[in-house]
């Protein structure tokens, strides 16, 4: 029932925040990136909420503009490949039922504004993975009220 | 174009330059080469089998890469100076895996990821009179996959090196698996590993020692010792020696009943449950078996080497697009707002009201 600091073997899920900074090319994420390739030989892996969160900013252009500017298509190509690269978990049975037993502990308020890192921490979870965040806070409240079945959650912090 | 196939479903294209050359002498059979400038390394691999369709429209030729890796070409050309010379049309590459020793695989997998991140490559097939330079497009995320399944073969390999044991290499492997071999090799090259790892029963002694542990109610590290460390590894047994485990930052579940214990200092043995509150527990394997000095040939030791460059040319593609940035920042961060849910989202009256 505890969040603490992933040790280097643990294999790791990329919060939303930390994979808009390596899609805006940040010079410490790209380090990361680099330092966790050599080490297993992958690319972290992403999570489904992750990638909605991700398309959704596309799309909602695409609603609100008709389509998507060339460079803005070519931006959005770049995300595709390194969605694919990762590669993606899956929100399956075992993190629906770990997000199903934080979300009632949590207050109204603390679910709308971390609905998608339970959801993150969740996958991260139930695939035996921690987590690379840019925000420990977000994830405090979630390793408050871990399961007993997923009861440590690794988070690695990845920020200037 | 062509077309590169592999015996592991990875399809490859590869650009080549138009290329008229005489038609195929029977006579010489030299060895095909492959050449990767940027990877300073060329290939010679023994022909072993050649055909051609009757119209010569297509010709395959198969050269051993290694005692079970084929690399299989296939040429196509149409005949043009009065049939005295062939113009390369289309050329497909697969690599045919005869064996599930991971040796094969990992040859297999070390030589497409260099294929995948090489700028251009150089074929030789010296009885085709065939010299010529191809561009491969494949696709990152496929690279990405050649280059974890060759470093789970090579995993593979060193375990079954160490242990001397022979371990097939199934085609999938599940994330347990993995994991069980990512384990036993830390165990052999690293001398150390470690799992995740929450809470469990350990055999401790009532003794003034781990009184003052469980008086003390602060975290500590509880070791122990397992004589022979008996780990598997897709079905097989390897013995990793003596092992030194350790849980850093544990604490005891039921103090008190451990205290029941501890009234009777006799140095008894009974049974404690103590969890991990990091969530791993941590081995060292001083006696695990170790790799021969020589362990390996002079292919595999090359494509081993291979390792520094592959990481290094896969995360410079990876990156690539850093170097010329499509949007400016005000319009990235358009495109990546949280999404948010409005005040009524996930309410509920009757859990936790707002806050």
């Amino acid at each position: 029932m505890a969040i603490v600091t992933a040790p280097p073997s643990i294999r790791l899920v990329l919060d939303n925040d930390v994979f808009t900074d390596w899609r805006k090319y940040r010079p410490h994420t790209m380090l990361e990136i680099t330092d966790y390739q050599r080490r297993f030989k992958s690319p972290p892996k992403l999570a489904s909420v992750t990638v909605l969160e991700a398309r959704w900013g596309f799309e909602g252009q695409v609603v609100k503009f008709g389509g998507l500017d060339p460079q803005t298509e070519q931006w959005r190509l770049e995300m595709e490949g390194l969605i694919q690269t990762c590669g993606v978990l899956d929100f399956d049975q075992r993190a629906a039922s770990i997000a199903a037993h934080v979300f009632p502990r949590l207050s109204q308020s603390q679910r709308n504004r971390h609905w998608r890192d339970i959801l993150i921490a969740a996958t991260a979870l139930a695939h035996g993975c921690g987590v690379a965040t840019r925000n420990k806070d977000d994830f405090e409240l979630i390793g408050r009220d871990l399961p007993a079945h997923a009861p440590t959650l690794h988070l690695a912090i990845w920020k200037p | 174009m062509a077309t590169a196939i592999s015996a592991q479903h990875h399809e490859m294209t590869a650009s080549i330059l138009a290329l008229n050359h005489p038609l195929p002498d029977i006579a010489a059979d030299l060895p095909l080469e492959l050449v990767f400038p940027e990877f300073d390394y060329s290939l010679s691999a023994p022909l072993v089998e050649r055909s051609s369709t009757a119209d010569f429209q297509w010709t395959t030729v198969k050269a051993a890469v290694d005692e079970d890796v084929l690399l299989v070409c296939r040429l196509k050309g149409s005949p043009i100076a009065n049939g005295e010379k062939l113009r390369s049309e289309e050329l497909a590459i697969n690599f045919e895996i005869r064996s599930s020793r991971p040796r094969a695989r990992f040859v297999a997998a070390t030589l497409q990821a260099m294929l995948g991140l090489s700028g251009t490559v150089r074929l030789r097939i010296p009885s085709l009179h065939l010299d010529a330079p191809l561009q491969f497009s494949v696709p990152l995320d496929k690279v990405a996959r050649l280059i974890h399944s060759r470093w789970l073969s090579y995993q593979l390999m060193v375990i079954e090196r160490a242990g001397d044991l022979i371990i097939p290499e199934p085609p999938q492997l599940s994330r347990e698996e993995q994991d069980q071999i990512s384990f036993a090799y830390d165990a052999i090259i690293e001398r150390r590993a470690e799992r995740l790892f929450y809470q469990g029963d350990f055999r401790l002694r009532a003794d003034e020692q781990t009184r003052s542990l469980v008086e003390a109610g602060a975290p500590f590290t509880h070791q122990f010792v397992i004589e022979n460390f008996m780990h598997e590894a897709l079905g097989h047994q390897l013995n990793l020696g003596s092992a030194a485990g350790a849980v850093p930052n544990a604490v005891f579940v039921n103090p008190d009943e451990a205290r029941r214990e501890l009234a009777r200092l006799d140095g008894h043995e009974f049974s404690a449950v103590i969890r991990a509150m990091d969530g791993v527990m941590k081995y060292e394997f001083a006696g695990a078996p170790r790799l021969p000095v020589e362990a390996w040939d002079g292919l595999i030791a090359r494509l081993i080497a291979m390792e520094g460059l592959l990481d290094e040319r896969f995360i410079q593609t990876l990156h690539q697009p850093a170097a010329t940035p499509l949007l400016s920042e005000e319009e990235m961060d358009a495109l990546t707002q949280p999404l948010l849910l409005d005040g009524e989202a996930f309410a509920d009256p009757d859990i936790f009201g707002d806050d």
